[in-house]
């Protein structure tokens, strides 16, 4: 059955409407006249009330149409200076219209509800009711938010078949409606509408479940780009929202998945750590798998509450190295209800590897030697480290290595200095141990950051140094910017200064490197002994941080970022061969002191950048790079392991792709080869939160309906201005009015 | 300057006049002068002895033969003339005080309502009358009315009649109700010789009480001349503002709009004076429209017109 078309009405000037109460005037004033008659005596009353019993019905009718023609003629007055709008098709207008329909197809729209139809198919059925019942010379646009957000049908067409094709093939997204992206593809399509001329009326009906993730950044009170391009919108064209978002259900969703330890290698179990919710629904039982390459490995029974995250920990070794895809996922059970399932599963992608192999660069004999002994002091650990002298670097394929240290090199030339800096702009990690044999104006020269970008110190153009053949010289007056700071050395150093520190301050351990010694207070961080260190000065730079801090404040850790790697500096020596020679002792006992082994590792761990796991968000590119000219194209593979698509690197090597709508693992590597990256995609949390925007919040020019059931499309069509026919009708009835006054008076007479 | 004697018949003059005897003396100066002539000839055909001739009277009753012998112009009288009894039967009830005031009255020239009151017209009527009667040496007699009879004075032809047939005119009006039919009843039984009853009244009560009253005086062979006095208001229901009504007589009161009741009431009104003067004319009773806004003389004037021609 369907349902009785709805009608509502909305005023522009609602305030307008308190004069309503002047329609009562008529009676206030047949009241008054009642109070202001005259009085006569009078003999021949029996005739006068037998004339009154003959025409008491009459005169009633008469009186109560004036009445009522007086009464009606003011409240059309008010309520056409109220200025309302029925919100209805019934009266429909007489103008063509270019209705710009905008479909969410983001992956809230996903939800089903009780009948198990998802908001989408409902937005879409009420799409189409919208073009079946379109008059003759109205245009449709269409425009799509989501992963595979655009305007499918490019212009306004009134071809309502096209329509409803391109209507019917909107497949539901994973991915995250941009709302400020659909406002300004919906004033292209309307200004396109425009230069053709051939509607008079502009609408715009949103058809979405208004969830707060999509519509937040409109009901913000402060000013931004979808504000701004809303009030553009609204300027030109009638606004109004259906909302289609109407589910019972709850939903459960894994809002997200890390790997907990960090480097992953086969020689150690995996740490994967995951949060579970529940949303819109009490405490419920549900049971979490663990997925290797889509096959369950593992699974828990959790119990997901409805007041904080759900942690989920699972603990497995890999056997097989490679790119992996590991999931987390909560079973589909029998019975269990839930709104939305994309977003059940959370991925991780990493790449495993047997061992992971550190290259440690000696400037001088046995420089690197307690580096490798700290990272492998077994033999038969997960690290890997090659010891080689700085002379063999250019030989070395720096690709094979999660990072580099650099042990005592006194110097090194621009070609190498080139070759460092694109390893670590790629996601590679150096560390520079420092030394005796260290130049600091050479490493300033080749590898320090500009002296405009240095917080003191005389300021020089003539400073600038050569990173690599490419690098682009850098406006100086424009200060770096945060994680693009080209310094393969975050710091200016000065000559080495003998300052005898037996206290290391570890600030608070807000490093992740020195994170692990919180609450450790004997494991021999806050005393190393540093005899001897090179002073850094440090640029005012977000990427450039501070580890731990000499009892004079000077940095002994700094690390920072370079493009998609980072780069640390010891101001001190990694050997005991670094002596002093006014002492004859060397430069620091760090070395043999018992903080030095998990220094070193986490000092591979955090510039091995999370150990390679990369994720990212439905929407966001996948971004890439290869060695300069080395590759013609790189292959991007899909979760499901068909091809996704090819880029072609720019002339830095650098690629972007932006084809990934599906949640999942996509690898990629150079084209014809096996995929050596990966990257796990996963969607946005906040589509699995199903509040949904305050509607007062939003613009008052925006209609907002929220739709029930089957209701008839023309229930949703844009407002219908009535003022001009409230005022028709009153001009009428003031001629009318006269008319029936003059009409009854003389029919009495 | 004097004043003409139709300028004397105006209700409006006559009103400012002090005193019954004086307006009926006026009255009667000024009808006869105008008219030259009895108001009253006619009312007899059975000879009964001379009188001289005064100007203004009919020469078909002059006796030539007398004239031949005597030089002198006599007139014939006739039987009944000379025993000519007028019953005067004046309504004196509350709804003979209406008198409308000048916002009942628009559409009148003067812009005032009507110059007297119904009961004030009718009374300057019978004194009129009775000063007639009398000066033609017939004789008169009074009955006053309103739910009873108030007054009743036997009929006498004596001048003296005059006096007392005035003052019983001039008492006020009662604060009763009309009630003509049983009233003309009681006074048909009450009345003596047959004569010429002549009744001032609004008749504001049931038409076929009344109507059976009348009939019952044309039993006892009393030639019936049934005035009608009524307010111009009441006949042409001017009001314009919304009016509240109070009924004299204890009718109640009513409120409304007389301009969309206007038709409606004048229906009424019309269809209850066409019954009476249907009723009157069936059972051979003269019917006389008196409105208090019209000279006195014009209505009489064309009433006795009529009659002449009847008798004729």
């Amino acid at each position: 059955m369907t349902p009785p078309p709805l009608i509502a009405f909305a005023f522009a000037n609602l305030a307008i409407l308190g004069w309503l109460a002047a329609a009562a005037a008529p009676i206030l004033i047949h009241l008054w006249m009642r109070q202001t008659h005259r009085e006569t005596a009078w003999a021949a009353l029996r005739f006068l009330r037998a004339a009154l019993e003959r025409q008491a019905r009459r005169l009633r009718l008469q009186h109560w149409l004036l009445l009522a023609a007086r009464t009606l003629l003011l409240l059309l007055v008010v309520l056409a200076a109220a200025k309302p709008l029925l919100k209805s098709g019934v009266l429909g207008g007489g103008a063509p219209t270019h209705r710009v329909l905008v479909i969410d197809a983001s992956l809230s729209m996903s939800a089903i509800d009780a009948e198990g139809q998802s908001a989408l198919e409902q937005a879409k059925g009420l799409a189409l009711q919208l073009v079946d019942n379109a008059r003759a010379g109205d245009t449709h646009s269409l425009v799509v938010m989501g992963a595979d957000a655009g305007a499918p049908l490019g212009r306004p067409t009134s071809d309502g078949g096209a329509v409803r094709r391109a209507i019917e093939s909107i497949a539901p997204s994973q991915g995250v409606a941009d709302l400020g992206q659909a406002l300004a593809t919906a004033q292209r399509l309307i200004d396109t509408a425009g230069e053709i001329g051939a509607t008079q009326r502009q609408e715009v009906v949103f058809l979405s479940d208004l969830a707060a993730n999509t519509w937040t950044p409109l009901a913000e009170t402060e000013k931004n780009a979808t504000v701004e391009a809303y009030a553009t919108l609204a300027e030109g064209a009638t606004l109004s929202a259906l909302d289609v978002g109407d589910s019972s259900l709850p939903s459960v969703a894994i809002t997200a998945a890390s790997l907990a330890n960090g480097l992953p290698t086969l020689a150690a179990p995996l740490e994967i750590r995951a949060e579970a919710r529940i949303f819109d629904g009490e405490s419920v039982e549900r049971i979490a798998e663990l997925l290797v390459d889509g096959a369950v490995v593992s699974e828990q029974r959790v119990t997901l509450s409805n007041d904080q995250p759900t942690p989920i920990d699972f603990v497995y070794k890999v056997d097989l190295p490679g790119v992996r895809a590991i999931a987390v996922r909560l079973a589909d059970e029998a019975g269990a209800e839930d709104r939305l399932s994309d977003d059940n599963t959370r991925y991780v992608a990493l790449t495993l590897r047997p061992r992971v192999r550190v290259l440690c660069v000696a400037g001088a004999p046995g420089a690197a030697d307690y580096l490798a002994d700290a990272l492998d002091p077994t033999g038969e650990g997960a690290f890997e480290p090659v010891i080689v002298s700085d002379a063999d670097l250019p030989t070395i394929d720096l690709t094979d290595f999660v990072c580099v240290f650099l042990s005592n090199v006194r110097e090194l030339s621009s070609g190498e200095a080139e070759r460092l800096h694109d390893y670590v702009v790629r996601g590679g990690g150096v560390a520079w141990f420092l030394g005796d044999r260290v130049s600091p104006q050479r490493y300033n020269d080749t590898l320090g950051p500009l002296r405009e970008n240095l917080g003191a110190g005389p300021r020089s153009t003539s400073d600038l140094r050569l990173v690599s053949a490419d690098a682009q010289p850098t406006d100086p007056a424009e200060p770096a910017e945060p994680g693009d700071n080209s310094a393969l050395v975050p710091g200016w150093l000065s000559p080495s200064i003998a300052a005898p520190s037996y206290r290391v301050d570890p600030l608070d351990y807000k490093h992740p490197i020195v994170r692990p010694f919180q609450g450790q207070e004997r494991s021999g961080l806050l005393n190393i002994p540093v005899m001897r260190h090179l002073p850094i000065e440090l640029p005012e730079s977000a990427a450039v941080s501070v580890a731990l801090a000499l009892e004079n404040g000077d940095p002994l850790l700094v690390t920072g970022e370079v493009g998609r790697g980072r780069v640390a500096v010891l101001t001190t020596a990694a050997s005991l061969d670094s002596v002093d020679p006014a002492t004859g002792q060397a430069w620091t006992a760090l070395p043999a002191w018992p903080s030095f082994l998990p220094i070193v590792r986490g000092m591979v761990t955090y510039l091995a950048n999370d150990g390679g796991v990369r994720s990212l968000l439905i929407g966001e590119p996948i971004e890439g790079r290869v060695a300069r000219g080395a590759v013609g194209q790189v292959a991007i593979e899909d979760p499901t392991g068909g091809e996704a698509g090819r880029v072609a690197p720019d002339e830095s090597g650098a690629w972007s792709f932006r084809g990934a709508k599906r949640v999942g693992v996509y690898r990629f590597g150079p084209q014809g080869e096996p995929a050596n990256g990966s990257v796990a995609v996963n969607p946005d949390p906040g589509e699995s939160d199903p509040a949904t925007v305050a509607t007062e919040q939003l613009p008052e020019s925006l209609t907002v309906r929220r739709v029930l059931g089957d209701v008839a499309s023309e229930t949703v069509a844009a407002p219908t201005p009535l003022h001009r026919w409230l005022l028709y009708g009153a001009l009428a009835l003031a001629l009318i009015e006269p008319a029936m006054a003059c009409f009854f008076g003389r029919g009495n007479g | 300057m004097p004043q003409s004697p139709e300028r004397l018949l105006d209700p409006a003059v006559l009103a400012r006049l002090k005193g019954l005897r004086l307006r009926a003396e006026r009255i009667v100066e000024g009808f006869v002068s105008g008219l030259h002539r009895s108001p009253y000839q006619g009312f007899s055909n059975e000879f009964a002895e001379h009188r001289e001739y005064v100007p203004g009277d009919d020469l078909r009753y002059v006796d030539w033969r007398a004239f031949g012998k005597s030089d002198r112009i006599y007139l014939k009288r006739f039987e009944e003339e000379t025993n000519l009894i007028g019953y005067l039967v004046l309504d004196v009830s509350e709804s003979m005080t209406y008198q409308s005031g000048p916002t009942a009255s628009p559409r009148r020239e003067s812009g005032e309502g009507a110059p007297m009151s119904k009961l004030e017209y009718a009374q300057t009527a019978a004194a009129a009358l009775a000063y007639l009667i009398l000066k033609q040496q017939d004789a008169v007699g009074l009955a006053t009315f309103d739910d009873r009879v108030r007054t009743l004075i036997k009929p006498s032809g004596s001048p003296s009649q005059l006096t007392p047939v005035i003052t019983a005119i001039s008492e006020g009006a009662g604060r009763e109700k009309t009630s003509a039919g049983p009233i003309f009843h009681e006074l048909a039984e009450r009345l003596g010789r047959r004569g010429v009853v002549m009744i001032l009244s609004d008749l504001f009560d049931d038409p076929e009480a009344l109507l059976a009253g009348l009939k019952h005086f044309r039993h006892r062979r009393h030639d019936v001349i049934v005035m009608h006095v009524l307010d111009p208001a009441e006949l042409e229901f001017p009001f314009q503002q919304p009016t509240l009504f109070k009924g004299l007589e204890s009718l109640g009161e009513l409120l409304v709009d007389p301009v969309r009741l206007r038709k409606a009431y004048k229906e009424e009104f019309d269809r209850f004076r066409n019954e009476v003067a249907a009723g009157c004319r069936a059972q051979g009773a003269d019917y006389v429209l008196l409105r208090t806004d019209r000279p006195l003389d014009a209505a009489l004037t064309a009433y006795l017109h009529q009659r002449q021609a009847r008798l004729r």
